[in-house]
């Protein structure tokens, strides 16, 4: 290879792009390229080379023992760890027939020692390594892991009045900033706002004088988002509060600027927005069912714009939520609504579930409540929700069905049965029913419930145990050339999203925590110490590179017009997709050994 | 024997007798691969105009000790061969005279086998230089990859057709392709063939004997 393709094949490869001229010309000149026949073993403890490897073809396996733990593909390289540290206790053995550059050892540590990039890569951890890829931009692989934050954004200056600022002053000043929104500074950090439509409601149809101090109609206080916040989750609150501009402030909590629905949007498509207001004004099913068909192209446009996957359940699951609310107004009569609330469970209550794979919902109604009068309008909910596209849940777990469509009561006795006599199905069932969050009717029903749920667990160690051991139901793969070779179709549900939504539900249960859906539950558990930071953060990262691949795999689906399943083709992943695939999937491995020790799971298998 | 013989009768016409290693016995695992690019087919009246070479040294080939060398033409090239090796005027201006290209690869190779595509054409090639430079045609012993990769096919009959196309050897070796048409990138694909090769019976036994 003349020097000008070695060092076009380098700089492709993370992190040899980082290199000075200099350095990667001296790299050049002081590299091989070797071929090794299949079996060849490498590495081995005792046997350290003087060289680090780069794959131009053929895959390499690193084993622990009898185990393979990673291997080594096109454009991989290893192991560095052998030699910054000098020893190793895992052995490197050719899979297939390879091709590799092997870069003499002093110069790979010179490198090493004069890079910093390049230092950081390969001492860091895995989740610093998450980081690394991930703020470098690699456009098209990576873009979905991207996102803009707020500083991104045009800020408009804020008009900022100190409290006992005469109102009609206030206005003035507003004017010479041209903005519609007057801060209201009350004390240090203490800020309220008063917009045009405040004015016209406490001002004009009240009667109100404009020499009242601006304190007495501001509100307060004002919702703010971070600047370094992604401008994603500012959408988010925006649309979850029904509100048009929230406050910016920087990290001494002081006001930047303010930031404008209309602002956020420009960044995006306007196609969330116009959704949301198509969601809001529907005044018959048909509207709604319209509006609610959309809900498919705003996550194609989200995914495409780079949002991170964790965002857009957000905001689908908020939109969601107003779907449910407004078919709950629609269909149940008036006086029926606030005796009962209307839940969603499994991944909708966990607002994990991006591209409509069945439904999981339910009612509960108020004890003394005749629960019959109810049923002629789940029934029609249950239709409703067909008819949108939501499709019906294979375990016909649905508010149609009478078992989901019972008073409180009822579902204390079902939670004491699932408890006494657990099976799988069970099991199941209280999972599910875990993950439950009220989205219509009255919410009481359902804390209370839940509530009845975390006192029946209390000491009920072995119960936990056999609840966690769904964690382990299914294997995940520590190799990629498992199914590079054989078959390149994994199920990423089964053998990535579960076991971490169902170990994280164990803990969750345990500790009593309400809040429903995956991410926050981790930060949850790490707050309180049952996770380490370490672990939290990399399940985190493992949990968000899953669904986007699922994600990705669940659009290129539905572009195909192909059923939606959960199984991805591991051909089809790009290096760096790989890579983080894999490093998830140790991540997944590493937790279930978690949750085996910390319930105990040995004990009772 | 009869090749000693001749060794020893080349070795006589040596003009220069710091060539006399080419003659002695080679070091053992150690190969150059080689490519040159011509303006044509005709070693009696076509010109070398450049040559790539990459040492071996047991399973590895040393990209650090390459030799990447354009040798400047007597007469101006031809818009034909322009086309072929894909070597512009342009690609000359760093070349060197052919005597100076030739002493250099001597120094390269030593007393090496050599390792080719075709590698008769190469050979007859740079001999027909180093007859006039030194009175001697090259002496090294020679290995080819196509008949190596020859034996390793398995054949119905002793007729049956072995495509030897380069491209062929390299598609069914699973050999990574390098940029085309460059002396350097065709010596290291080559030399990736006779490694991958060397280690597939029954060529294992049959060649490179040094």
């Amino acid at each position: 290879m003349s020097l000008r393709d070695q060092k076009s094949f380098l700089s492709n490869i993370h992190p040899f792009e980082l290199l000075t001229e200099e350095q990667m010309d001296k790299c050049i000149r002081h590299m091989d390229i070797a071929y090794y026949p299949k079996d060849e073993v490498l590495i081995t403890p005792e046997n350290i080379p003087n060289h680090f490897f780069v794959i131009i073809k053929g895959i390499v396996h690193e084993y622990k023992e009898d185990e393979i733990l990673v291997d080594y593909h096109y454009q991989d390289s290893f192991d560095a760890n052998s030699l910054i540290y000098g020893k190793t206790n895992n052995s490197f053995k050719v899979y297939e027939d390879l091709i590799c550059y092997e870069i003499e050892k002093t110069i790979f540590l010179e490198l090493i020692e004069n890079n910093d990039g390049f230092k950081n890569f390969f001492l860091n951890n895995l989740v610093n390594k998450f980081q690394t890829l991930k703020d470098k931009e690699y456009a098209s692989e990576l873009s979905s892991f991207m996102i803009a934050k707020v500083e991104d954004t045009i800020l408009h200056p804020p008009c900022i009045v100190e409290k006992g600022t005469k109102l009609i002053d206030a206005i003035d000043k507003s004017m010479q900033y041209e903005t519609s929104t007057i801060i209201v500074k009350f004390d240090t950090h203490k800020y309220g706002i008063i917009t045009d439509s405040l004015l016209k409601i406490k001002v004009l149809l009240e009667g109100r004088d404009l020499s009242i101090p601006v304190e007495e109609i501001a509100i307060s206080p004002i919702l703010t988002v971070n600047l370094d916040d992604y401008l994603f989750e500012a959408l988010t609150l925006l649309i979850k509060k029904n509100i048009k501009r929230v406050g910016v402030v920087n990290n001494e909590g002081e006001i930047q600027g303010t930031l404008e629905q209309i602002d956020v949007l420009s960044h995006f498509a306007n196609h969330t927005y116009v959704v949301d207001s198509k969601i809001k004004n529907a005044r018959t099913l048909k509207d709604l069912k319209e509006a609610s068909g959309e809900l498919v192209d705003t996550v194609k446009t989200l995914n495409a714009k780079g949002v991170k996957v964790h965002h857009i359940s957000n905001l689908i699951g908020q939109l969601n939520t107003k779907v449910y609310k407004k078919i709950y107004k629609f269909v149940v009569p008036e006086e029926l609504q606030n005796n009962a609330c209307l839940i969603v469970m499994g991944s909708e209550g966990r607002n994990e579930q991006i591209i409509k794979t069945d439904q999981d919902n339910a009612l509960v109604v108020k004890d003394g409540t005749d629960v019959e009068q109810y049923r002629p309008y789940m029934q029609q909910i249950t239709e409703t929700l067909i008819d949108f596209g939501y499709p019906p849940c294979e375990g016909n777990i649905m508010v149609s069905n009478p078992f989901w469509c019972k008073t409180v009561n009822d579902y204390k006795k079902d939670t004491a049965r699932w408890i006494e006599a657990p099976d799988m199905q069970n099991y199941m069932d209280l999972a599910i029913f875990f993950d439950s969050f009220a989205v219509a009717g009255d919410k009481e029903l359902l804390i209370n419930l839940k509530d009845d749920l975390f006192n029946k667990l209390h000491d009920k160690d072995v119960f936990m145990a056999y609840f966690a051991r769904a964690t382990l139901t299914f294997d995940t793969p520590s190799t990629v050339a498992n199914f590079m070779t054989k078959t390149y179709n994994i199920d990423i549900k089964k053998t990535g999203v579960f076991p971490i939504v169902q170990g994280i539900r164990s803990l969750s249960l345990r500790e009593r925590i309400r809040e429903t859906t995956t991410v926050k539950r981790i930060k949850i558990l790490q707050q309180k110490k049952i996770l380490e930071a370490e672990m939290a953060n990399e399940l985190l990262e493992a949990f968000d590179v899953l669904n986007t691949l699922r994600l990705k795999a669940h659009l290129q689906k539905i572009q195909d017009s192909k059923k939606i399943n959960n199984e991805i083709d591991t051909h089809s992943l790009g290096k760096i997709e790989r890579d983080l695939l894999k490093d998830s999937f140790k991540i997944v491995n590493n937790f279930k050994k978690f949750i085996t020790y910390v319930f105990k799971i040995d004990k009772i298998s | 024997m009869f090749k000693k013989l001749i060794n020893s009768w080349q070795r006589k016409k040596l003009l220069d007798k710091k060539y006399e290693y080419l003659f002695d016995n080679p070091l053992k695992d150690e190969y150059v691969c080689l490519d040159c690019e011509t303006t044509g087919l005709n070693p009696k009246k076509d010109e070398i105009l450049s040559i790539g070479a990459v040492r071996i040294k047991q399973n590895k080939i040393l990209m650090r000790k390459t030799l990447n060398i354009f040798v400047k033409p007597s007469k101006e090239i031809t818009e034909e061969s322009i086309k072929i090796h894909q070597i512009r005027p342009i690609d000359l201006q760093k070349a060197i005279e052919p005597k100076e290209a030739i002493l250099n690869l001597l120094d390269f190779i030593g007393n090496r086998p050599i390792v080719g595509y075709y590698i008769k054409f190469d050979i007859a090639m740079i001999s027909k230089y180093t007859k006039e430079y030194i009175g001697v045609s090259l002496p090294n012993h020679q290995i080819e990859v196509s008949s190596m990769y020859f034996k390793t096919r398995k054949r119905s009959s002793d007729y049956e057709f072995v495509d030897l196309k380069f491209d062929t050897i390299m598609k069914n070796l699973d050999i990574p392709e390098l940029g085309k048409h460059d002396a350097l990138n065709d010596a290291l694909m080559t030399s990736m063939i006779f490694l991958k090769l060397r280690d597939l019976s029954p060529a294992n036994s049959t060649f490179y004997t040094g």
